[in-house]
């Protein structure tokens, strides 16, 4: 007998079938501990800060003072649904972006969406700061500059999106360039505004783009959910078109898949989604790129899995994050950035370098 | 099945088809031979519609070929394309799925289906490997399953269409041989195949009909065993070979000396 008869003998239809259902089986629990972990977390976020809450004594019917009750449900519980939140969608929008530009490298970033973000609401923040000698509306002051960040947002990606239409649909590598350039350029605008700037402002544009989620009401809350709702739906809907056009986009079209519509639909809602985030909490770098390569790594590719496990992931990092952010050093406050950064890159790092040859997708 | 009418193709100044005229028949297996250059890929990418025609009309079974949707085109026309782009780390079997995407059926009902062409094609055993990890030879008779798969409705191909642009480039013969064996069933199953090969001889030797493209130009057009003569292949490539005759021309050679 030939060996390479001998090899296709040892797959046979009933040991494929056995070994899809396997997998189907290995999968759901990872999903299942993943989500359990995210509880835990939320818990946890409402335990942990400066005054004394114990959601476990509540929990079983304990009083609670009147101060306890108004950190726990109108300061921890808004925060806490944020960080997940946040770091739901912005891990979602790295794996959307993965998969459409074909990129491992693709995160929010990466498309000038933040930057722009951060352009607008340093030009916010410097506004204010001149203004202060008459007076603003509350409202203006509070507004101000999530809005002027959402504004930014929505202006880069029209930028980016004018300058990566060619004739014939979109092209993913000037979309990557132009992210690219508009980040280059935001960043450099922004040092100017930085320069020119007093200390306090220059101290909270800083600070703003390290990110931070102190401050987080209700409303704010749901403003984000929705767009990340939107997108969760929407992303888990198109996956298999997304899983093609992670192959190659010209297949994809040949396969059925309006590829166009697809692009544009997905990279509106990933700019709601960023711009949103960031609007309110500043930039949390690193969660969209690293969350789905973790995952990736730890659980699956297919987006089927992929989906939940990094939208799962990255509310259980930035979570976990903020929790440290505000615990480390109380009363006071670390950027939350710089958090999700010391923890997510030697955890990265060894990753990388523990399954190297997992990495040959890229 | 296609159908080109005056067909005309222009990037900047250079006509890479001009004032073509070709009909490729349903139920037929159609080779496009022509040297580098000749516009064979430029051909398949007009039948594909991508590029926006200068002049001239397609028609796919009688309809211009805009007046299809993308999903609609996706079911009755499959394109197997030269350059296998790199992945993200995929399973074979998710791959394969992923080409029953616009039919509505039970996701039961599409693994069974993949399981059973796959079966078919004897590729069962490596539906549970990543894709990454394949050879350029299973990796292409993976891409034929997968076109396969792509317009599969019933075992009658009546009206579907595979496009293969060097399908069988990084085969070796064995291999060669039974892809060219699938692609008759899928004629007798009354599928419509379009193929460029490099292989002249046995494409030629496949093929129930040959279009020779040069420089942009229809050649000429016709049955295989009447168009594969050595006037037409030495106009058509600029060399000067010979015909080694077969029994009824069913399996003509055209040798070069070097």
């Amino acid at each position: 007998m030939l060996p390479q008869n001998k090899m296709q003998n040892t797959y046979t239809l009933g040991q494929v079938q056995q070994a899809i259902a396997t997998r189907k089986k290995t999968l759901q629990p990872k999903l299942i501990f993943l989500s359990f972990l995210l509880l835990a977390v939320c818990v946890l976020a409402l335990n942990a800060g400066a005054v004394d809450v114990n959601v476990m004594k509540w929990l079983l019917g304990a009083e609670q003072n009147a101060l306890q009750q108004t950190v726990l449900w109108e300061i921890r519980a808004p925060r806490m649904l944020m960080t997940v939140l946040s770091g739901a969608g912005l891990a979602l929008c790295g794996t959307v972006l993965q998969a459409i530009c074909r990129n491992p490298l693709a995160d929010p970033g990466l498309i000038g969406v933040s930057s722009g973000a951060a352009l607008f609401a340093g030009i916010a923040m410097a506004l204010l700061a001149s203004s202060s000698a008459w007076s603003t509306p509350v409202l203006v002051e509070m507004y101000l500059i999530p809005i002027s960040a959402f504004i930014g947002a929505c202006l880069s990606l029209l930028l980016v999106l004018k300058i990566a239409n060619a004739a014939n649909g979109m092209s993913t590598l000037l979309l990557i360039l132009a992210g690219v350039a508009i980040n280059a350029g935001a960043m450099s605008i922004l040092g100017v505004i930085q320069y020119m700037v007093d200390d306090a402002t220059l101290r909270q544009i800083t600070f703003w783009s390290m990110g931070s989620y102190s401050g987080i009401t209700y409303s704010v809350v749901f403003v984000t959910l929705v767009p990340v709702i939107v997108g969760a739906v929407y992303f888990w809907k198109i996956k298999q078109a997304l899983m093609l056009l992670s192959c190659s986009e010209k297949q994809a079209k040949y396969q059925g898949v309006d590829t166009h519509k697809v692009k544009m639909t997905s990279l509106w809602l990933v700019a709601a989604i960023v711009a949103v985030c960031v609007s309110f909490t500043g930039i949390v770098g690193f969660v969209g790129l690293v969350v789905p390569h973790v995952c990736r790594m730890l659980i699956g590719a297919h987006l089927k899995i992929l989906l939940p496990a990094s939208m799962i992931s990255g509310g259980l990092l930035v979570g976990l994050a903020d929790i440290a952010a505000r615990t480390l050093i109380i009363p006071a406050e670390l950027p939350i950035g710089i958090i999700t950064s010391i923890v997510g890159v030697p955890f990265f790092l060894y990753l990388i370098v523990r399954e190297k040859r997992k990495f040959s997708y890229v | 099945m296609f159908e080109l009418s005056n067909v005309t193709v222009k990037v900047g100044h250079n006509n890479l088809l001009s004032s073509l005229d070709l009909r490729f028949e349903q139920g037929s297996i159609s080779a496009i031979m022509g040297a580098n250059g000749a516009g064979k890929s430029t051909l398949f990418k007009s039948l594909l519609g991508e590029y926006p025609v200068a002049r001239g009309d397609i028609y796919f079974k009688g309809k211009p070929i805009a007046d299809f949707t993308i999903a609609e085109l996706s079911m009755q026309r499959a394109y197997i394309a030269q350059v296998k782009p790199s992945m993200f780390n995929m399973l074979v079997l998710e791959y394969l799925l992923l080409a029953r995407m616009q039919y509505i059926e039970s996701a039961k009902r599409a693994e069974n289906l993949v399981l059973t062409i796959a079966a078919q094609f004897s590729i069962t055993h490596f539906l549970m490997r990543n894709l990454t990890t394949l050879s350029g030879g299973e990796l292409q008779l993976v891409e034929y399953v997968r076109a396969y798969l792509q317009v599969y409705e019933s075992d009658n191909m009546e009206g579907k269409c595979l496009l293969l642009d060097e399908p069988a480039s990084a085969l070796d013969i064995k291999q060669t041989r039974l892809l060219y064996k699938h692609l008759k069933a899928f004629q007798k199953q009354m599928g419509t195949v379009i193929i460029i090969d490099h292989d002249i001889n046995q494409v030629g030797a496949l093929a129930s009909d040959i279009a020779f493209l040069k420089h942009g130009e229809l050649l000429c057009y016709g049955k295989s065993r009447e168009v594969f003569s050595k006037p037409n292949l030495d106009k058509c490539f600029d060399t000067q070979g010979k015909i080694i005759s077969s029994e009824n021309h069913s399996n003509d050679f055209y040798h070069l000396a070097v």
